[in-house]
């Protein structure tokens, strides 16, 4: 194997991406390490696990089962709390579908304004499916949560409140501390969305659940992992049924193996599980890395800040987890992002599925940049030279 | 490349004023698309099996504004289903199935670009959408 980090560093004559990359946000580019532990698997081990006897069969269920431990390191939980799922979406529908179970009339759910609609339309859902009322937390003018309503939002009838840790949009962690106060003083349950917040090293430790997916942490796609702590599992019943996950199956009813495989009904992503594993020891080991993210974010902010035609979205005093958004006066985003890419420039515009918050800050679209441990310092020039470039648009 | 895309016609029709309305719209509909955030709303009254007084208002990418401004300047005089007949033969054209000159409207070939910009098609046919819709919704 080449002793390139990235893979698209395997991928090009120059070890260099094509383009300037400032999309990881959406999908980062993958670690050589997670790749390579996949194709050791796939290329040696490949079997189903938790089914088979053989030694194939066995060597990878030994496998997976580290993977799993790893998650369980890397995030100060027990390998018993860590479920694999699709991703984090899947994992977010099982949370929301299995904890709605457990709520009805007179419940309160509380999500915000800030959720990416994955952690937003499962508590629709889960509202509609249990009867209990769905509150919706607002920001304030400037995009971020209204802490000023914090006691109003969460009440004692509030069963469960799912927020997100860093915000799709602009980049800003949740005053996950006050929040945890307040559920913990009325007995609820937090569910942190932590897929903008794992690639940065934040795991909030405090949280009851949590849920982050492979692929924006430098891992493969279709695996994501709902996490619990303090043995939040337990309360969790199947949604999905199939194989492996029951422990004996009659003709009218079936009963489920232990935790947390009975959440993992079917073939589980096992050459992914240790992707995404191969990832995380991999960010646990370079923090120095995500240090940079945080700088070169910081500069960005700076440059676009500096120019009189942009508006970013968010304070501007507060350090971005390797996110920022912004509008271009008189370009409308899409056209900017076309400017950009023509540039080599790779950023995301558009609503970041994050609709409410748009709609809340009188936002159409925006543009969004956002960083990851393989940008340079010339990725935000090419950045703030195309978005002065897109000017000449209007 | 950018040129093309953003070409001296796309530009001209963009930056176009919309046509008022005449008079109180018989039919009126809003759509979004989610991803990129492009907004278009589109007015209409039927009189004599045909569309009149269009109007409305877009909140979008140049393709978008282009795209309405130049729907509200042709679709004056269309029937509902010449309407849908429209979005189908402009979706044929942006996937590169049809020929320009095998519409009606040659002004079209102006978007002749987005056949190479698989993303962007959508920005140009929302308007287009609209219009169908507002037809069916009329109708229903």
């Amino acid at each position: 194997m080449s002793r390139a980090t990235w893979m698209f560093e395997r991928n090009s004559a120059q070890g260099q991406p094509a383009g300037h990359y400032l999309d990881s946000a959406a999908s980062a580019q993958m670690l050589c390490a997670s790749h390579d532990a996949m194709t050791l698997l796939e290329q040696g081990t490949r079997a189903n696990v938790r089914r088979g006897s053989h030694r194939l069969a066995e060597r990878a269920d030994e496998l997976y089962e580290q993977a799993r431990g790893t998650v369980a390191r890397f995030l100060g939980t027990s390998a018993d709390q860590v479920v694999f799922t699709a991703g984090a979406t899947a994992a977010l529908n099982l949370l929301a579908h299995s904890l709605s179970e457990r709520l009805g009339e007179g419940d309160e759910i509380v999500v915000t304004e800030l959720e990416h609609h994955s952690n937003f339309i499962p508590w629709q859902q889960a509202a509609r499916r249990s009867g209990a009322s769905l509150n919706v937390w607002p920001v304030t003018a400037e995009g971020v949560l209204d802490m000023s309503v914090l006691d109003h939002m969460i009440t004692a009838k509030t069963r469960v409140v799912s927020v997100t840790q860093v915000s799709n949009v602009t980049g800003l962690a949740s005053d996950l501390m006050s929040i945890v106060r307040r559920v913990r003083e009325v007995g609820a349950l937090l569910v942190v969305d932590a897929a903008q917040a794992v690639p940065h090293g934040l795991t909030a430790e405090q949280a009851d659940f949590l849920v982050f997916s492979g692929h924006k942490v430098f891992g493969p796609t279709g695996i994501g992992v709902l996490a619990a702590r303090r043995g939040g599992l337990e309360m969790l019943q199947p949604v999905s049924f199939g194989g492996g996950m029951a422990a004996g199956v009659g003709l009218r009813e079936s009963t489920w193996v232990d935790l947390p495989w009975r959440l993992e009904p079917g073939t589980p992503p096992f050459s992914q599980a240790l992707g995404l594993a191969a990832a995380l020891d991999w960010l646990a080991r370079e923090r120095g890395a995500l240090e940079e993210v945080r700088r070169l974010t910081r500069v960005a902010l700076d440059g676009l800040l500096a120019r009189p035609r942009v508006r970013v979205i968010g304070p501007h005093d507060r350090e971005r987890m390797g996110i920022v958004s912004f509008t271009v006066e008189g370009v409308h985003p899409h056209d900017v992002a076309q400017v950009l890419d023509n540039q080599g420039v790779w950023v995301r515009a558009g609503q970041m599925c994050a609709q409410p918050l748009l709609k809340a800050l009188g936002l159409g679209a925006v543009v969004r940049a956002s960083f990851a441990p393989y940008n340079t310092s010339a990725d935000v020039e090419a950045l703030l030279a195309g978005v002065d470039r897109s000017m000449a648009l209007s | 490349m950018l040129s093309e895309l953003y070409n001296s016609k796309i530009r001209e029709f963009a930056e176009r004023s919309l046509p008022m309305p005449q008079g109180e719209p018989m039919a009126e509909t809003s759509l979004e698309n989610i991803f990129c955030g492009d907004r278009v709303t589109i007015r209409v009254s039927l009189w004599d099996g045909v569309y009149r007084d269009l109007n409305g208002s877009v909140d979008g990418c140049l393709l978008c504004r282009a795209a309405m401004a130049w729907l509200l300047k042709n679709g004056e005089g269309l029937a509902p289903e010449a309407a849908t007949r429209l979005l189908a033969d402009v979706s044929a054209f942006l996937e590169g199935g049809l020929a320009a000159v095998d519409m009606p409207w040659h002004e079209l070939e102006m978007f002749s670009p987005l056949i190479a910009h698989r993303s962007r098609r959508k920005c140009v046919l929302l308007p287009f959408k609209a219009l169908a819709q507002v037809g069916q919704a009329r109708r229903s």
